[in-house]
């Protein structure tokens, strides 16, 4: 049995504002900070958030932060196509809800990797914003807090209640990359502002320019399921029924996800999980 | 109210196209249709972009 690691934390780390304003929550709080980044096909064009880890590391002290690049795409086609009929059958269009599965895969992949390191805290950077996407909904994050808890892992949000900044118009932002002029500001308590404090970013809001486009690693590809929300789901029913049958749809898949999970820690790399993950 | 229903119509259409897909070829099909979402933003960037150099527009206050 692997010995627990109270001094340690894993976080699920894009390199944006929000994970990043995370990770140095999470400093202050743990000794060590795993930052998990996952790859998947439809991301990987996109940069490794590099650059963030090394400030972070410039601020913190470089033995604080260990940040692993992870390959979820065997894992994430298990949970998008696995009994991918009956599913199909049962929730309809909402199996197009790709980033829920990306989301969903990763979770799967940072409790495997708390187990192998007796890690009992884990976090990511979710906050209010986006709330159509799964993964940011506040009923299928307890889902995933119930994943989690199944394996004595306590997952937060450290900044989910922190404010969002103001949406930058699309001429504002051409000046401000052209130029270099400063974005918008935001009042109240926002993860760019607390950044810019602490002197890891150059200003309280980048979030859309080109610095951030650099900085960050793409979550998911989201359009064929923005065009479901937006254009097929959303404008004929209420928020309320489209997360209520958001929340069944990633219920059912934590359950599954549960089983595998239960599986791995009773046969490790011989079991399907196990092989999902050494495949990438 | 009729663009709405022509929108659910496009979007039905759409989206059953990449429930049929297999996992890569669905990820190639989300590019190709993000390829055509944003090309109107693109090739508007690209015009204001020539736009504000001509202008010599200087950064506001």
């Amino acid at each position: 049995m692997t010995p627990t690691a109270p001094g340690d934390a894993v976080l699920l780390y894009s390199g944006g504002t929000d994970s990043t304003c995370a990770a140095a929550l999470l400093a202050e709080r743990f000794t060590r900070v795993h930052l998990l980044t996952f790859e998947e096909c439809g991301t990987r064009g996109s940069p490794a958030p590099l650059g963030n880890v090394q400030r972070l590391r410039e601020k913190f002290g470089a033995e604080r932060f260990r940040h692993e690049l992870l390959p979820v795409d065997t894992l994430l086609r298990q949970v998008w196509y696995q009994d991918y009929a009956r599913c199909i059958l049962r929730h309809g269009m909402f199996m197009v809800a790709n980033c829920g599965f990306s989301s969903l895969s990763w979770h799967i992949r940072a409790i495997v990797y708390c187990l192998d390191h007796g890690i009992t805290h884990a976090a990511d950077g979710v906050t209010r914003e986006l709330i159509h996407f799964p993964g940011h909904m506040e009923s299928v994050l307890a889902v995933f807090r119930g994943l989690y808890a199944s394996f004595g892992i306590d997952y937060t949000n450290p900044v989910r209640d922190w404010d969002a900044p103001p949406d930058v118009q699309f001429l504002e932002r051409l000046i401000v990359d052209l130029h270099h002029a400063p974005p918008a500001d935001a009042p109240g308590r926002t993860t760019g502002r607390y950044l810019f404090e602490k002197g890891l970013l150059p200003h309280p809001n980048i979030k859309g320019t080109r610095l951030d486009h650099s900085m960050q690693h793409a979550c998911y590809p989201f359009v064929l399921f923005n065009i479901f929300a937006f254009w097929c789901y959303l404008p004929f029913h209420s928020y309320e029924d489209y997360q209520g049958r958001m929340a069944a749809l990633f219920t059912e898949k934590a359950d599954m996800a549960r089983l595998w999970i239960s599986e791995y820690r009773r046969s490790g790399a011989d079991s399907p999980l196990g092989r999902w993950i050494a495949e990438g | 109210m009729i663009l709405r229903h022509l929108r659910w119509a496009a979007g039905c259409a759409l989206v059953a196209v990449g429930l049929l897909l297999p996992y890569r070829l669905r990820i190639v099909y989300g590019d190709i249709l993000a390829w055509f979402v944003h090309a109107p933003y693109i090739l508007f960037g690209r015009v204001a972009r020539i736009l504000v150099d001509r202008l010599g527009m200087k950064v506001p206050g």
